[in-house]
């Protein structure tokens, strides 16, 4: 059996009960929740709804129909910038991102939107004077901030709520990628002054693949990203005003939804900071571990606080993918290598162009498992 | 993961090398979806890894499919060395 420690892509396993929700939902409710009127599908539509509330519930969201059902955290993300940022406007994020916000930004500067970037300090944190001074040095208003609450590559923990307030005080908008903390960090988009955010179900959920949820604000009205059927007022070209049909076209995944809510209820159960101590507990067993190896630079910082659930490091003079290539084929250990799909906090941290080799250890990982990694990396290198 | 007698060769999208891979497990090659190293390709490619001696065949089949690789590498000295693709197929 392998030993899998890439929980920052997706988590896997996930617990029984949701494996089990989803192949009840499926057998039994495998209907279109909101197309048509029979019983069945009422029923589904029902499950949907609970769904939602327990997602709003998790996030401390008053209103459930602000929380859009997505694929995945890209698309949620996709959706937000995309649903609300026009030309002229101004936006403010960091040099940590992941492409998932990168990629989306640059395509909006084509389209006459301004991006500037702040500069995280060498373990990757995004302090809010640095961010305060980019605002004020922009040669206009800024309309929105966007950064990740914990990066995937150095697992730094940013101060979103300090962030987030100021923000609120200064009359901008605010969102969150929390696609590396929900699940493993407290979120609650009241206290912690947030407009938008963008939250994976596959991750730290412990939901299926194809689940992510994206919290609209209040004030906030995004132009849809997807055209089509709601289920209601079809006679209408238009996409409805109310949220959230007008970011929901097409059938949604029940099933895996139900997943979702099985994987936010043991979350919930667990308790986040059992889960957060966890993590932390076997990071810093991989950590005191590597300590004992010639030429380790481990990335991100050492304080648990500041850090969720990955640590990065590299082996002096040896490629990455190399070393990963070699966990893989002949320990049956699976960690990631390269650049994680976030070449800007790569080059903040001085990683480029090879990366790091990163560990992200799930729920179900055990001390046993982080000492396998590091006698498999003490054969590797002494070989 | 790469020994002297091997080549590996970079394609210009994740999913055509995926198919590569197919194309030849199916034909019974013996090849392998590795890492690429970072001396030849930048932020996390795979590269299909093969024998030098099946490089004329996996070519051409390749070709046939219209799923010739962009670049080819061959290990050497510690280092890579850029084997043309076109010359071979
Ligand atoms: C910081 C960050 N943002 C966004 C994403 C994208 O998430 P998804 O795979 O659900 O689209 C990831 C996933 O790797 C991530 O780590």
């Amino acid at each position: 059996m392998a030993i899998y420690l890439d929980n920052a892509a997706t988590t896997f396993p996930k617990p029984e009960s949701v494996y089990q929700s989803v192949d009840t939902t499926f057998r039994n409710l495998g209907v279109n929740p909101g197309r048509g009127s029979y019983r069945l599908v009422l029923d589904a539509g029902h499950l949907v709804l609970e769904v939602r509330e327990t997602v709003a519930g998790f996030f401390g969201i008053t209103d459930s129909s602000r929380v859009v059902f997505c694929a995945n955290a890209t698309e949620a993300i996709n959706m937000a910038l995309f649903g609300i940022l026009k030309a002229g406007d101004r936006v403010i994020t960091t040099t940590m991102e992941h492409n998932a916000v990168s990629r989306p930004l640059h395509a909006l500067t084509m389209r006459g939107v301004d991006v500037n970037r702040v500069q995280a300090d060498a373990d990757g944190r995004v302090q809010l004077s640095a961010l305060r001074e980019t605002v004020r040095n922009a040669p206009g208003p800024t309309r929105l901030v966007v950064l990740s609450h914990c990066s995937n590559v150095t697992g730094t923990v940013q101060p979103i709520e300090e962030i987030g307030n100021w923000c609120r005080r200064e009359g901008i908008l605010f969102m969150v990628d929390a696609a590396q903390s929900a699940g493993v960090l407290p979120i609650d988009v009241g206290a912690m002054g947030i407009d938008l955010l963008a939250a994976p179900g596959h991750k730290c959920l412990l939901g299926p693949p194809g689940t992510a949820i994206l919290y609209v604000g209040r004030n906030l009205q995004p132009a849809p990203l997807i055209w089509g059927g709601t289920g209601g007022n079809s006679m209408s070209l238009l996409m409805p005003e109310e949220l959230p049909e007008r970011l929901e076209s097409g059938t949604l995944n029940t099933p895996a939804l139900a997943g979702l809510r099985a994987g936010i209820e043991f979350v919930n159960r667990m308790g986040l900071p059992k889960i957060h101590r966890h993590k932390m507990a076997l990071l810093e067993r991989l950590r005191r571990g590597l300590g004992n190896f010639p030429g380790i630079r481990c990335y991100g910082s050492t304080c648990a606080e500041h850090q969720g659930g990955v640590l990065s490091f590299n082996l002096e003079g040896r490629d990455p993918a190399e070393i990963g290539f070699l966990l893989d084929d002949e320990y049956g250990v699976c960690v990631r290598t390269g650049l994680h799909c976030a070449p800007d906090a790569h080059r903040s941290i001085g990683t480029l162009p090879s990366g790091t080799i990163r560990v992200s250890p799930g729920l179900f990982n055990t001390e046993k498992d982080i000492d396998a990694l590091l006698a498999a990396l003490e054969e590797i290198i002494g070989s | 993961m790469i020994k002297d007698n091997q080549l590996i060769a970079l394609f210009n999208a994740p999913t055509r090398v995926l198919k590569a891979e197919r194309l030849l497990r199916k034909d019974g090659f013996s090849c392998r979806l590795i890492p690429a190293p970072r001396e030849v390709a930048e932020g996390c490619a795979l590269a299909l890894r093969f024998s030098v001696s099946d490089q004329t065949v996996i070519l051409a089949e390749l070709a046939r499919h219209d799923l010739s690789p962009r670049r080819m590498y061959r290990k050497q000295d510690g280092g890579f060395l850029a084997v043309p693709v076109e010359e071979q197929a």
